[in-house]
């Protein structure tokens, strides 16, 4: 699935959060948001996923104007795992997964075998099997990492957007997670913190500033610019490696 | 079996659902049925069991047994009891329902059937029948005003928490809570300046609930409302379920969250707008029963609406009873009941929490 945002503009109250924003991600690719805290990288995420309504410019997932579907019709083409998790209430893992189903149901219809069978291959996907009859909220933050993931594949979508996934992670469960998306093969757009995980995963890179996508790729020139330090010691290692490599 | 079909098995079966949740649905099943039978055979005037079933089986079934009872009992257990029992399993199911949903649609397990200021709304129409007497207000019956008032409450905390048509949970709950306090010093001032302490006794007992009011006659408006709207909230489960989660996620699972909550506050306030205006302000059956259902089957909505429903009416049922035996003649009002079992329950639940 290819998504094309062309001239975006998101406003929030009268303040634009989002000015202009063009990017594609190609079908089967692993694109990364980068960007300082309050860029509009979440507000942009969530434009695309239709939290927010666009002020100006097109979104369009296969040449398909996404302002045409109805809300359950993006759900199913669209799956995210956003910064948000269920509150208070103590739902198992297999209910959170379940949940991803919800695109697919009617009011009246009933959970099949067949919904089971994919949300159970869900989270076989993400080695969290054992874990679906825990309460969520008793997880640590990596499986609740990886019990989301599994919610956002059972919803069969073939674009996949993250907001900053790694949040609160330690070291390896960041790695853990961005491994995991990666190899899922889906079109995925992710909203990163960190630079060097962008620089390592992300097959491009896609720079905000001030509501504006600046960049597609993140040299020191970037870097320097968009935030306003030189290339971080770990950040440049990191780069010249890369060209070691290359 | 293939080793693939046993892996495939084995998959499925880690995602079978509980086997309690047909259990418990049984077992309340059968607490509705044997709380309903005791509601129409126990009560202030003696009518033995054979006369009860008696006169029921012979009102359903004309000729089918021959009276052996007295035109009073009759009157007793077919005009008072059963219509009254009915009523008992309508609220009771639809409060916990109610309370249920809204918990969800503000995500705050705090919230009950009346957060949202509607229950002031209704007791403010009925106290303005009381005490400035039914001709002042053109005519209207309790019941009626009481409906008014709640609607008129409904209103006022959609516009006060709304912005651009859509509704803001944290919004919804102040405007429900500020009005909920502006009612409630309307109608004290009423009460206070109608210097009448009978009328003032009359209304104090029906702000605190009372199904005593119950007649057939009365019975088909809250049995429709609240019976499609019950049936209609019981199938709203997945979005309820997203919306729990949050509301970006219920967004990204293909909920149009503004149009559901919309749907939702409408849904839940017209019902609790007729059961106030037929039973009072009923208070923890709302709060407590959701909390309860949650305890036995899980937060997911699928089976916490169902439990509810049966949990509340059974529940309702008992505290209905319990309120016209225990100082019989004299009837508690229902609220004194609930809050003996809903304030130590919550306390509890509190502490588990904790």
């Amino acid at each position: 699935m290819r998504l094309v945002l062309d001239g975006v503009a998101v406003t929030i109250d009268g303040t634009p959060i989002v000015r202009e924003a063009d990017l594609i991600v190609e079908p089967g690719s692993f694109a990364a948001l980068v960007g300082p805290n309050g860029c509009g990288k979440s507000t942009l995420l969530r434009t695309i996923y239709r939290a927010l309504r666009p002020a100006a410019g097109l979104i369009s997932l296969n040449d398909e104007d996404l302002r045409k579907l109805k809300h359950r019709e993006t759900a199913r083409r669209i799956a995210v795992v956003a910064q948000e998790y269920p509150a208070e209430l103590d739902f198992t893992v297999e209910d959170v997964v379940l949940m991803g189903r919800t695109p697919h149901k009617r009011p009246l219809s009933r959970t099949t075998g067949e919904d089971l069978q994919r949300c159970a291959e869900a989270l076989e996907r993400v080695s969290a099997t054992g874990l679906a009859r825990r309460s969520f909220v008793t997880l640590s933050g990596g499986e609740k990492q990886r019990v989301l993931i599994a919610r956002a594949l059972a919803q069969e979508s073939s674009l996949l957007l993250l907001d900053e996934p790694t949040n609160h992670l330690d070291i390896r469960h960041q790695l853990d997670v961005l491994h995991l998306v990666r190899d899922l093969g889906l079109t995925t757009l992710a909203a990163l913190h960190d630079l060097n995980h962008a620089l390592e995963f992300a097959d491009r890179i896609y720079v905000m500033d001030t509501g504006r996508v600046v960049a597609d790729e993140l040299t020191p020139e970037v870097i320097a610019r968009v935030f306003g330090v030189r290339a971080v010691s770990r950040t440049q290692y990191v780069f010249e490696r890369l060209k070691e490599e290359t | 079996m293939t080793v693939a079909q046993k892996a495939a098995s084995q998959r499925v079966s880690v995602f079978r659902r509980r086997s309690t949740f047909g259990l418990v649905l049984g077992l309340l099943a059968a607490a509705v049925v044997f709380s309903t039978w005791l509601a129409v055979s126990i009560g202030a005037v003696q009518v033995g069991l054979a006369e009860c079933w008696g006169i029921v089986a012979n009102r359903l079934f004309p000729g089918s047994v021959t009276p052996f009872w007295t035109p009073v009992q009759e009157q007793i257990v077919w005009d008072f009891r059963l219509p009254r029992a009915l009523l008992a399993l309508l609220v009771g199911a639809g409060l916990s329902v109610v309370g249920a949903v809204l918990q969800a649609l503000v995500r705050n397990p705090l919230a009950d059937p009346f957060l949202l200021g509607i229950s002031s709304g209704a007791s403010l129409g009925a106290v303005a029948v009381f005490v400035l007497g039914a001709s002042a207000l053109g005519g209207l019956s309790l019941s009626a005003a009481a409906f008014g008032g709640a609607l008129l409450a409904l209103v006022l905390v959609y516009v006060l928490a709304q912005r651009g048509g859509r509704l803001i949970p944290s919004r919804l709950v102040l405007a429900g809570v500020a009005l909920h306090f502006l009612f409630q010093a309307i109608y004290s001032y009423i009460l206070q300046q109608a210097q009448s302490g009978r009328a003032a006794q009359q209304v104090l007992f029906w702000l605190l609930g009372s199904l005593g009011g119950a007649r057939w006659e009365m019975l088909p408006i809250p049995a429709i409302v609240l019976g499609a709207g019950v049936a209609y909230l019981l199938v709203q489960h997945r979005p309820l379920n997203a919306l729990a989660a949050g509301e970006d996620t219920a967004t990204s699972l293909g909920v149009n969250v503004g149009a559901f909550r919309l749907q939702m506050f409408v849904l839940t306030s017209l019902p609790v707008g007729v059961m106030v205006a037929t039973s009072g302000a009923i208070a923890f059956v709302g709060l407590m029963v959701p909390h309860a259902a949650r305890l036995l089957v899980g937060a997911d909505h699928r089976r916490v609406l169902p439990v509810s429903a049966l949990l509340g009416a059974a529940f309702l049922q008992l505290v209905d009873i319990a309120a016209r035996t225990v100082d019989a003649p004299q009837e508690l009002a229902l609220t004194i009941v609930t809050a003996v079992f809903g304030a130590p329950f919550f306390l509890w639940l509190l502490r588990r929490r904790a």
